[in-house]
């Protein structure tokens, strides 16, 4: 027995030498920590290039690597959302579209940055320096939720050259009875048809088409995209009009929104025909290639490429301003940080140092748009006649945030902005609608009277355009200090079917 | 208890495999019919209650753009096969004749097969460009002018089917030239003796013969069509309008940009049953071959 006994003994005690080994091994030989990183989700393209150059100073100066991961502009959200909703805090940094804002606050996607802006040096982070409309479009409730780091507010982007030419003045004013104006935010819409129509219709394909080519007044974003619906909206808020009004009732089928629709179908109708299917870059794209003398309205951040049309078409000369109707489409990425990020942090250092001046600065040397103050005006961009030329994107979208400046902040960002759904409304039946319109698959008043019903639905008040009585958009449950977590996030666990099939706990209302 | 291996050995060799079919297939078919009943938004979490059948409902009865979808779907599935049918079976006579290079034939009409869907959209997309495509050149040197072939509604559903043809016609082709290689020569060879023209041949031979094929083959692609995606992503994005949103487009956009979850889960399952049923009925037809 004894023997017996002093076997299990001599067994355990190799069992425990080896683990002890096994253990002691693994900590002398484990691997050195990862180094500090954040993941930051990004449109793909120019920008994303021009980020990476930034990312790298970022990473000199403070050791946190970013890891920018470019998604496609056409699948951003969806791709953005399914790591939000899930809460795999696979990105740390998420690029916002304002349109997104107000669904993502309030499904607790976004970490509130107050804390962090009001504990940041003023010379790092300077908030009043962002432009003042950005403020208010990236806040919700009582919290600023993102911090833009480039803008794409539309303006104008046009032919000067055709709008100088002595030959084409004077055809202009024998047919309308007044010159000939280069577009700005003093021009009316009506105005602007005439000179598209003038482009398109009167001025001989001779005097300004490139061989073999025809020549149209305007480029349109009308193809089945997003974008197609920013250019409305140029329109629309140039005449005044919203899709809600300030009490969110649904007026974009009133008459005044039907006279927009039509006006859409009626430059349409002179735009390129390849206009129903391209987006931004398809646009350009018709300007370099001399086919058109400018857009709709068009957004600013596009200058770069556009203003290569000069070495493009023999005689192009490019000027950008303030767009026309006098209040162009608004908006921007912001940077937030998601709510499930595990490093909290770090990602703001990011956030910080990306949207702040130097950043910022350096984004627009690039080409980039930025969204402050103290480099929209910096003298350093306008320092000679060239530079000037080169960034006159800058001076524009300076000229169109002070247009909007005396406004109050309930009216800087239109209404739709501050919908819970805006987001379902700007991938859905915005894009749908359009599409019906711009294919004359539906007139302007059977579209207008579908996106009533379209927004209507998704906000769940249909057969009804407004709102039921005492309901808010739910902006003050974001003055909490903290937006609770509201479910267990078992659902996405391929295992936990218990968790599937249990009743979910539900944050009370 | 004595352990009868030989009773529980094969369950046990067959368990990895049921596991993981039962993770990847029952599992998630399960919860999709647990989400269906429910008003589950993944923006909105807050919101998610059972609701009952009251998803089937509101896409059987209020959902135009379903309704829309299905259509596009079955006008481009029928306009799919009108055209690869009968290609199809006519690539498939050629191809049973004996000539030179035959082989080498066989195998390049089969590289459409192997590529993929995406990328070879993409190609199309720019052959269809009107501004540099092929073919609206080859259409204004030939006829004077071009249509829009991603612009105007019918045009784009004319358009995915010309790719989706030029795709999978070859897979018609394959598999009728097998149908055709096992038919039985001697009637045809008496048919000749009689005088039966090739023409006659065909109608009153070939084709009887081979019909039980054509009808699995058909059901085959009809699936497939059903299903359709890469060429709509590719080519038009269920545009102009609305005119090539089918099914599984709509799907994608309620799924994935709405993320009404709950509501995808239900058109999903129902068009999961309408797949079945067509496929139950395609398995019975190959059994009695």
């Amino acid at each position: 027995m004894w023997k017996k006994q002093s076997k299990l003994i001599a067994a355990i005690a190799i069992v425990i030498i080896i683990v002890v080994g096994i253990v002691v091994v693994w900590y002398v030989t484990r691997p050195p920590p990862a180094p500090r990183k954040v993941t930051w989700s990004v449109i793909a393209g120019f920008y994303t290039d021009a980020m990476n150059k930034i990312a790298k100073d970022f990473t000199e100066k403070t050791g946190i690597q970013v890891e920018v991961i470019g998604i496609d502009n056409t699948v951003l959200y969806e791709k953005e959302v399914m790591e939000l909703a899930a809460k795999t805090g696979a990105y740390d940094v998420v690029t916002i579209e304002t349109m997104w804002m107000s669904e993502w606050t309030l499904a607790g996607y976004l970490e509130p940055l107050d804390e962090y802006i009001a504990k940041a040096p003023k010379e790092e982070m300077n908030f009043e320096d962002i432009l003042p409309h950005y403020r208010v479009l990236l806040s919700r409730g009582t919290h600023t939720y993102g911090l833009p780091y480039y803008t794409y507010d539309q303006g104008s982007i046009y032919r000067a050259d055709l709008y100088e030419r002595k030959d084409i003045q004077d055809l202009y004013f024998e047919k309308y009875g007044r010159a000939l104006r280069k577009p700005d935010h003093t021009m009316t819409w009506e105005e602007y048809y005439d000179i598209c129509y003038f482009f398109s219709k009167v001025v001989p394909q001779e005097w300004v088409a490139p061989p073999g080519k025809t020549f149209y007044g305007l480029s349109m974003m009308a193809g089945r995209f997003g974008e197609s619906q920013d250019e409305f909206m140029a329109l629309l808020w140039g005449h005044g009009m919203d899709w809600v009004d300030k009490d969110y009732n649904i007026i974009i089928n009133n008459e005044l929104g039907v006279k927009c629709m039509q006006q859409y179908a009626d430059f349409l109708a002179l735009a390129a025909p390849n206009s129903i299917e391209i987006t931004y870059d398809g646009c350009v794209g018709n300007l370099r290639s001399g086919i058109v003398q400018g857009f709709l309205q068009f957004f600013l951040d596009q200058w770069p490429n556009a203003i290569k049309t000069e070495q493009e078409v023999p005689g192009a000369k490019m000027e950008c301003g303030t767009g026309v109707g006098g209040r162009g489409y608004t908006g921007c990425f912001a940077v937030g940080m998601s709510a499930d990020s595990k490093h909290k942090e770090d990602a703001w250092e990011w956030i910080k140092y990306l949207s702040g001046a130097k950043a910022q600065k350096d984004f627009a040397l690039m080409g980039g748009s930025t969204c402050r103050r103290s480099v929209l005006y910096d003298p350093e961009f306008y320092s000679t006649p060239e530079l000037a030329h080169k960034y006159a994107h800058l001076k524009a979208i300076a000229d169109s945030a002070a247009l909007l400046e005396p406004l109050p902040d309930t009216e800087k960002p239109p209404r739709i902005f501050m919908l819970p759904q805006s987001a379902k409304i700007y991938v859905g039946p915005f894009i749908d609608v359009m599409s019906l319109l711009a294919n004359r698959q539906k007139t302007a008043k059977e579209a207008a009277d579908l996106m009533a019903d379209e927004i209507a639905k998704i906000c769940g008040w249909y057969p009804e355009h407004k709102p039921p009585a005492g309901w808010t958009p739910g902006f003050e449950k974001l003055s909490l200090p903290v937006f609770e977590e509201q479910y267990l996030s078992w659902l996405f666990q391929p295992l936990c079917l218990v968790g599937a099939i249990l009743p979910s706990l539900k944050r009370p209302d | 208890m004595k352990f009868e291996k030989e009773r529980y050995m094969p369950w046990i060799m067959v368990s990895p495999s049921l596991i993981i079919v039962f993770a990847l297939t029952l599992y998630p078919l399960f919860y999709s019919i647990y989400l269906s009943t429910r008003s589950y938004d993944l923006t909105a979490l807050w919101k998610d209650a059972f609701i009952g059948f009251e998803n089937y409902s509101h896409a059987l009865n209020e959902d135009a753009y379903l309704a829309e979808a299905l259509l596009a779907t079955f006008k481009f599935a029928a306009g799919s096969l009108l055209v690869q049918i009968p290609l199809g079976l006519a690539i498939a006579l050629l191809l049973n004749r004996e000539f030179r290079g035959r082989r080498l034939v066989r195998t390049i009409i089969t590289l459409p097969l192997v590529a993929a869907p995406i990328a070879i959209g993409l190609v199309w997309k720019y052959m269809y460009d009107m501004k540099f495509g092929i073919i609206p050149y080859f259409f204004q040197i030939v006829f004077g002018s071009s249509p829009h072939w991603l612009a105007e509604s019918t045009m784009a559903l004319v358009s995915i089917i010309i790719y989706d043809s030029w795709q999978w016609t070859p897979f018609v082709a394959l598999i009728l030239v097998a149908g055709l290689q096992g038919l039985p020569q001697e009637p045809f060879e008496s048919a000749t003796i009689y005088g039966a023209s090739a023409v006659q041949r065909f109608r009153y031979l070939t084709l009887p013969m081979i019909r039980p094929l054509l009808v699995i083959v058909a059901l085959l692609r009809l699936i497939d069509l059903l299903k359709l995606w890469d060429p709509v992503w590719a080519l038009t994005r269920g545009g102009p309008g609305i005119a090539t949103q089918v099914v599984s487009w709509y799907l994608y956009r309620m799924g994935f940009l709405y993320l009404w979850v709950g509501y995808t889960a239900s058109i999903a399952l129902m068009f999961l049953y309408l797949v079945i049923i067509l496929s139950v009925i395609a398995l019975r037809r190959i059994a009695r071959l």
